[in-house]
């Protein structure tokens, strides 16, 4: 076929003459098949044609026109010479995004037709001009089965990426391997530092060194015997990204680049000075204490600070890259510059990154080909304060009488009485522009091969891999001393403190594997023997001081106090060798089957538990290429159903767990040792098993594609850190774990995750002018515990803004984290009631509940509070009445994009939702508790119930955070389903014959807006809550997060 | 030669892979910051440091803040608006609350540490460290473990006993409580264990002694009141001289010097927590934070004033004219301690000065800034040791002791308010600790006047609760003595004052709600009954 390409063009050198040639001719597809309804167009005139039945045109050429353009849905557009020609046959070729496209299977490529197990694939083109600045944020809804949950709108911020459900205790994140490199996408050692508040996102997302821009494709491994390869690394699925490289030709200067500004589009409707004065008044009667004297008449107050506004702004973002790239005689080239600027929508954040690529490829003997590829980046992360019970939570409770800013531009606090009570909490905006926090972080990947041919078919890859992290996190607390004028400072530090945490990761590999490949007659074969080592090592230098004489400007170690620095080291490491293979085969390019094994040994595990095997086999039967499928093939033009077997393992857990350590800590009596942690000889490799069906089809000669999969996955033995109570191990007291014994690492039990997932996409119309196109992505996943191995339950518990409370319950038969509490029956209302509970007392706090209208009784129940369910019907309210109310896992999850281009404008449209689950709304144990003086609440709050206010489920104010009120109930969850308006895009091309002119290629604007609106039933600030440090028994536990912004930016895509 | 030499590399390549394929030891990664079983605790010196830690980190979310809160706020003592430790002073602590929480894990984290040496020191040890340094090693342990059980068996009543948590780990959700009679019982076998083991005349290391066990035990049978046995033992630490009273048995020094970093690990000290301030947070005395009334005092942008001292305390001073004990614990607007902010030439404290609405602030344990102390203080983090146990305590225990045993309540009876003694012995101690605050001697005591000593003692080192509680008698589940002692306390407010030195304040006489019988333990952490329901249930005995 390409020899009969070629030949168009070598026959193509006199031109047409004359008025008007007639042309006819055949248009076929590359197999002969000839194609009805092929437009052919003469370029640069409105003349054209459609092919008949049997694939035949005929038309009239005007003078002096010399190219025919023939387009076709699924297929490549053409552009065909004249020359002197009257008869021009034409074969079309598919597009690149269908069969013949090649996707990256691990240590290696197939063909996208011949693949047997379930793989999606990505491409640049879509997710370009999409304004995220990491690569697991661009993938949202855009591939089947993948859930994808931004933990934070937090620039920088790590993602929750779960492919086909959660799997594991530990970590559920996939593997990346980006051209080669292994990236492990958990948290890494790289830690942001703590800053203050209960539970802050400490960890970093190991994608943001990568410049989205580079990217040519992203092709994501989901089914085991697609990952089994990756063996034990593949148990949470493997996303391959594969950078740009040179094409051959002239060389190409590309540049890409956007401006925008990001906001936040939602904010809570929290009480005004007027309303919060009201309630203080109210509080301060119903605790007994008396009302405060500016309260004295509310009628005068004025709306008072709007504390929401004050640390939320709007923040530029913006990106350029630059790229160069070309190819010549076997050698190809791709470099590339990038920078990244993102300020957060929170006072105090901000994220920068610089980064360059060189990616180089080059044939020098027949025989041997070498290249490689390096990736430096550099990022700033800036966090005003942490978002978990950080910022975001101490605006919405601050006071609305308090000012941010003093009439000299000071920093302003609550008011303080003459006798020292402060009445409110620290300036928000004071803290997040006064603090230091920051994580500086610098990567250099890169990997390094050779291919060695030594007959036609046998070939020897040879691959060094390196990833290298070194990391600064940098706190300081400057001296301060701030309040409202006239008054004593609220809020005073004379001695700064600064830590410091210098860390490295490095990472190296080192692959060899032969391959061979033989076609002979109908058979195909392909195989691969290799063997894999990498090693990992981190380590650093944490160091703190204080007492900075010197002032709050120069932040370095050396200017502290001596006698108070701090210095500690961790460090470890772990390495793993696996021997590979895998043999392809192929008969007829009807029936293919895969078969792949692979061995692991890790460190992580004792002698005679450390080697794992994991075996993976798929058989795929194209159907539509029988004989009996022959009569339909012009409507389901392929067909292909496929079906796989694997399994993958997962060690992902600390290094010598196996063995018991003695950690020193700091005591009086200069080092003490702790015992670190119960061990467990006997911890071996976690298994996950997983089963796939599914189908790939085409139809109507390619207008509609897409492929279905239904899947189920087991995780057996899976490895998680047994969750041992208080009383056997310890337990964080006070925010400090540091003499806690780590519980021991368990194989215990089973999980497993059965769905179904499909991606169909429409070429609706595809007219010369206008195309619309749609696509749609459907994943579904039932996610359920099948063994805990005899454990009876694992509990997850929020511990922050004083209160600890088990929120979820992980039981054999649900899913994992699901949530767990009492119900509500209703708020106390009537004497009846009263009298009811007097004689079947409520013990929802650990204390029977007594009737009694003071309010000040700690286990008091009165008109006004909560009535909680007998739901086992025994008379008495208490533990055992705590029942599942309901799953943090969604439903199904979907997306549309609908792309629609008219003449040299394109749009596109994304819509992004997920369907069914809940959230904890943890924020409003405090927001709506009405349990503590100085805090403001929500404006709804005010609306509790009094007995001239009969119809609120608010209760009553009650003193004291964890009252009968408030325990954990389904009062404080809510729905999690939404549908967010992802990415609306407007694209304007700029005609070829114009950006000629500037010399240029290919010249688009376009305006990309992010996150537009957002269709949701949940109150707080953003239904995308993720889960807590990718914790999976804390998912969709909202403690005042940081909301994603609304962004809109303006770009160009320019290439010279 | 093309195709030999491609065959010389890639023939070279694989041989590389089987020469590195097999190596053990490439798969051996011990933790590289760390130390491990088998190759820590090998010599002498490593087995005297296994036990540093159980002095400090575990400690230290129970010292803190839920310490104080429950032992000066529920008394009486103390009280706070502060909405973290509020439900403390009005007794409506829930399963939820934090700060419960905080000492449910703090104290069982020094059990799970004590038990871990326990466990892991004998068979870790080799025969080359002396026996004697491994038997005062595991006595230390064992003293720990009891004094964490003591706290708790006075929070909970019934917990349970763990002694080898790796065998109830794969069971751990039925895991019983025990009854507190047998947790009595085995917190009593392990100082008896200590006292034993441990080395004598050592507590001023601030490693215990086996005197410690002697004193703790005593303490212990006094809440047993087994009167015999608390006698006893409180003689036996007497007689043995190493103890003093600072201000009586050392000259030069004074009540108020008990509180001063530069004194830790005095004679007076018997068992205290060795904190380091500049460790960071979690390794330090995080108590000034909350005590001090300002950052003025502390100077590292803490000192909250979260608790202050209620009227009913600043009056049980006065009306016993105790100005020295009161001056070392209490602030009084005005009032001037030339050891804080000394650069400045001494703190006073401000006349409005009212964090709590009771114009008075907390002094103990409050220790100034990182310049008063020559650095060993920082943010949330002081260098000042936490007294669990100080030699004065024995003072009062031996004359208790001694009126206990005449007037014989029999254990589990109420103490009886009307007995009186005259014994020249309990006289002799009694006195002494009055006579160092400057009060005159009494010629004839009865509990009443012993409890009372005992608050103006220790108000804000963590007792006076637990006395209230053993007031009505050992277990005992009727509180009526002590909901009547409660219930007439005055810990309101008051208003703010205007006149010059504001005192011309009003005091609002709040009533106290007392608490319930129930209310005298705690509920048992809601996480931790999640975890193992049977928490919950009826005790069941030990099996020792």
């Amino acid at each position: 076929m390409a020899l009969l390409f070629a030949s168009f063009f070598i026959c193509s050198s006199v031109m047409a003459q004359g008025t008007g040639t007639a042309i006819k001719g055949t248009v076929s597809d590359g197999k002969g098949v000839t194609l009805p309804g092929v437009t052919v167009t003469v370029k640069d005139s409105k003349v054209s044609a459609i092919t008949n039945v049997d694939g035949q045109y005929n038309i009239v050429v005007p003078q002096g026109k010399t190219m025919l353009v023939f387009s076709f849905i699924g297929m490549e557009k053409k552009e065909v010479v004249i020359g002197s020609r009257t008869t021009i046959n034409v074969s079309l070729s598919a597009t690149s995004t269908t069969l013949s496209d090649v996707v990256v299977i691990g240590y290696g490529q197939q063909k996208r037709g011949d693949i047997n197990g379930a793989i999606s694939s990505v491409s640049a083109k879509e997710i370009q001009d999409i304004p995220q600045p990491s690569v697991d944020q661009l993938i949202q809804g855009k591939v089947s089965g993948v859930t994808i949950t931004q933990n934070s709108g937090q620039p920088g911020a790590n993602v929750s990426v779960h492919l086909r459900g959660i799997t594991s205790f530990g970590s559920s994140e996939p593997l990346y391997v980006v051209d080669g490199v292994a990236i492990q996408g958990g948290a890494s050692g790289v830690q942001l530092t703590r800053t203050g508040g209960g539970q802050e996102e400490t960890s970093v997302s190991p994608l943001t060194s990568l410049n989205p821009n580079d990217i040519e494709s992203i092709d994501v491994l989901k089914d085991a015997s697609a990952t089994a390869i990756y063996g034990s690394r593949g148990a949470n699925g493997v996303i391959i990204i594969t950078t740009k490289r040179g094409k051959s030709g002239a060389g190409r200067i590309s540049y890409d680049g956007f401006y925008g500004i990001q906001q936040q589009g939602k904010f809570l409707d929290m009480m005004n000075l007027q309303q919060y004065a009201n309630l203080e008044n109210t509080l301060a009667d119903d605790f007994g204490i008396s009302r405060r004297l500016e309260f004295a008449n509310t009628s005068v107050l004025g709306p008072g600070t709007d504390w929401q506004k004050a640390i939320f702004r709007n923040a530029a973002e913006q990106s350029h890259t630059v790229s160069f790239s070309g190819g010549k005689d076997g050698t190809d080239y791709y470099v590339s510059g990038g920078y990244l600027n993102q300020d957060g929508t929170i006072l105090g954040y901000n994220f920068k990154r610089y980064n360059f690529r060189i990616n180089l490829n080059a044939q020098v003997k027949d025989w041997f080909k070498l290249g490689g590829n390096v990736n430096g980046s550099q990022s700033t992360e800036n966090i005003g304060l942490g978002n978990n019970t950080g910022i975001v939570y101490n605006a919405l409770l601050s006071a609305p009488d308090a000012a941010v800013y003093n009439a000299d531009g000071s920093f302003a606090g609550p008011a303080v009485t003459t006798g020292g009570l402060i009445l409110g909490g620290p300036n928000a905006v004071q803290q997040a522009l006064s603090l230091t926090n920051y994580l500086l972080r610098s990567n250099v990947q890169g990997s390094l091969y050779g291919n060695l041919n030594f007959t036609k078919d046998l070939s020897l890859h040879s691959e060094i891999d390196g990833n290298f992290d070194w990391s600064q996190a940098k706190t300081f607390q400057p001296t301060y001393s701030y309040g409202a004028t006239g008054l004593p400072a609220a809020y005073t530090n004379q001695t700064a403190r600064l830590s410091e945490y210098n860390a490295f990761d490095n990472y190296w590999s080192w692959v060899e594997h032969l391959n061979y490949n033989h076609t002979f007659g109908k058979h195909s074969i392909t195989a691969l023997a290799g063997h894999e080592v990498w090693e990992s090592t981190y380590g650093g230098i944490q160091a703190s001081n204080s007492g900075f004489t010197a002032g709050n400007t120069i932040q370095t170690l050396g200017l502290g106090t001596q006698s108070s620095d701090l210095v500690s080291e961790p460090k470890g490491s772990q390495v793993m060798e696996s021997w590979i293979g895998r043999v392809i085969y192929t008969f007829d390019n009807k029936y293919s089957i895969t078969a792949s094994d692979r061995s692991d040994r890790s460190s992580n595990f004792y002698y005679g538990h450390q080697t794992g095997y994991f075996p993976g086999v798929a058989v795929s039967w194209r159907l539509s290429e029988e004989p009996f499928m022959a009569k339909i093939k012009s409507i389901a033009d392929n067909i292909k159903i496929r079906v796989g077997y694997g399994t993958t393992g997962n060690s992902n857990i600390p290094g010598y767990t196996y063995g018991s350590a003695i950690s020193p800590v700091s005591t009086g009596f200069g080092t003490g040792f702790i015992f670190y942690n119960y061990n467990n000889p006997n911890i071996t490799w976690e298994t996950a098993i997983q089963k796939n069906a599914g189908i790939d089809f085409s139809l109507f000669n390619g207008r509609i594609s897409g492929s279905f999969d239904v899947y189920q996955k087991t995780s057996k033995d899976f490895l998680f850190q047994q969750p041992l109570p208080a009383f056997l191990a310890g337990g964080v007291a006070e925010y400090s774990g540091a003499a806690i014994i780590q519980p021991p690492y368990k194989n215990a039990g089973k999980i497993e995750n059965n769905g179904f997932e499909f991606s169909i996409n429409s070429h609706n119309i595809d007219s010369k002018d206008f195309k619309w196109n749609t696509t749609l992505v459907f994943s579904k996943y039932n996610n359920k515990v099948a063994s805990l191995n005899g454990y009876p339950s694992l509990i997850g518990s929020v511990n922050s803004s004083f209160i600890n409370l088990p929120v979820t319950n992980t039981v054999v038969g649900g899913p994992v984290g699901e949530f767990y509490g009492f119900k509500v029956q209703g708020i106390i209302k009537s004497t009846s009631q009263l009298q009811y509970l007097a004689a079947h007392p409520q013990n929802v706090t650990g204390t029977p509940s007594v009737v009694s209208s003071d309010r000040t009784l700690g286990n008091g129940v009165y008109l006004g509070d909560i009535q909680y369910q007998d739901t086992n019907h025994d008379g008495v309210v208490d533990t055992k009445d705590e029942v599942a109310l309901g799953n943090p896992n969604p439903d199904f999850t979907y997306s549309i994009t609908n792309y629609f281009s008219y003449k040299d404008f394109d749009l596109s449209i994304f819509l992004n939702g997920s369907y069914g689950g809940k959230i904890l709304n943890a924020l409003k144990f405090e927001t709506e508790g009405l349990s503590g003086l100085y805090q403001n609440q929500l404006a709804a709050a005010a609306n509790f119930w009094t007995p001239s206010n009969p119809n609120s489920n608010i209760p009553s104010p009650r003193g004291g955070l964890a009252n009968n009120n408030l325990v954990m109930s389904d009062r404080f969850l809510e729905s999690a389903s939404f549908l967010r308006i992802q990415n609306v895009r407007l694209g304007y091309n700029l005609p070829q014959r114009w950006a000629k002119y500037a010399k240029l290629n290919h010249l688009k604007v376009y305006v990309s807006g992010q996150n537009l609106y957002v269709f949701t039933k949940y109150s707080g600030l953003d239904p995308e809550v993720g889960s807590f440090n990718q914790n999976p028994t804390l998912m969709n536990v909202d403690n005042g997060r940081y909301p994603i912004p609304r962004t809109i930016v303006f770009g160009v895509n320019a290439e010279f | 030669m093309k195709k030999n030499f491609k065959y010389i590399i890639s023939m070279a390549a694989l041989a590389g892979i089987v020469a590195t394929g097999c190596k053990k030891d490439f798969f051996n990664r011990p933790p590289e910051n760390a130390s491990t079983v088998g190759t820590y605790y090998q010599t002498t010196a490593q087995v005297q440091a296994s036990t540093n830690a159980l002095y400090a980190a575990p400690w230290f979310g129970y010292n803190t803040k839920v310490s104080w809160a429950i032992s000066e706020m529920m008394s009486g003592n103390g009280r706070s608006y502060s909405s973290d430790v509020v439900n403390f002073g009005n007794f409506s602590v829930s399963n939820g609350n934090f700060e419960l929480s905080a000492a449910w894990n703090s104290l069982f984290t020094v059990i799970a540490q004590s038990n871990a040496l326990l466990n892991n020191l004998p068979t870790a040890v080799p025969s080359s460290v002396p026996q004697n340094v491994v038997n005062n090693a595991l006595g230390e342990a064992r003293l720990m473990r009891a004094t964490a059980y003591f706290y708790l068996v006075r929070l909970f009543g019934n917990v349970p006993l763990v002694e080898n948590p790796t065998a109830l780990a794969s069971n751990f959700e039925t895991v019983p409580t025990n009854p507190v009679t047998d947790v009595y019982k085995f917190i009593i076998r392990d100082l008896q264990f200590a006292e034993t083991n441990c080395t004598a005349n050592v507590a001023s290391t601030g490693h215990v002694s086996s005197g410690s066990a002697s004193a703790l035990l005593a303490k212990v049978y006094l809440y047993m009141q087994d009167y015999t046995n608390a006698r006893k033992q409180a003689e036996k630490v007497i007689n043995s001289g190493e103890f003093g009273l600072l201000g009586v048995d050392v000259s030069g020094k004074s009540y108020e010097d008990l509180f001063k970093i530069a004194n830790n690990n005095n004679r007076e000290s018997i068992i205290s927590l060795q904190w380091l301030a500049n460790a960071g947070y979690g390794f330090g005395n995080g108590m000034q934070a909350s005590l001090a009334y300002s950052s003025a005092i502390t100077q590292t942008g803490d000192g909250y004033g979260v608790l202050a001292p209620t009227f009913d305390l600043q009056d049980a001073y006065k009306a016993a004219g105790d100005t020295i004990r009161r001056h070392a614990c209490i602030m009084l607007p005005g009032e001037h301690y030339p050891e804080l902010d000394q650069a400045a030439g001494g703190y006073t404290l401000p006349y409005n000065a009212s964090s709590q609405g009771t114009h008075a602030q907390i002094k103990k344990y409050v220790c100034g800034s990182p310049a008063d102390n020559n650095g060993a203080s920082a943010f949330q983090s002081t260098g000042q040791n936490t007294y669990i146990m100080r030699y004065a305590d024995v003072y009062l225990i031996e004359a208790e002791a001694v009126l206990g045993e005449s007037a014989n309540p029999g254990a589990g009876h109420g103490l009886d308010t009307n007995a009186t003694t005259n014994d020249a012995t309990a006289l002799k101690y009694f006195n002494l600790v009055r006579q160092r605050a400057g009060l005159a001697s009494m010629t004839s005591i009865t509990f009443r006047d012993i409890i009372k000593e005992r608050r103006l003692e220790f108000a804000v080192e963590g007792d006076y609760w637990y006395d209230l509680t053993r007031l009505d008698g050992y277990n005992s589940s009727t509180h009526p003595v002590a909901i009547s002692i409660i219930s007439k306390q005055n810990r309101g407010d008051s208003s703010n004052g205007n006149a010059p030195y504001y005192q011309d304040f009003v005091r609002y006489n709040e009533p106290t709600t007392p608490p319930t019988d129930a209310q005298f333990l705690f509920p048992v952490p809601a996480t931790e009954a999640a975890a193992d329901p049977n928490l919950i249930k009826a005790p069941v005995p030990y099996k020792f």
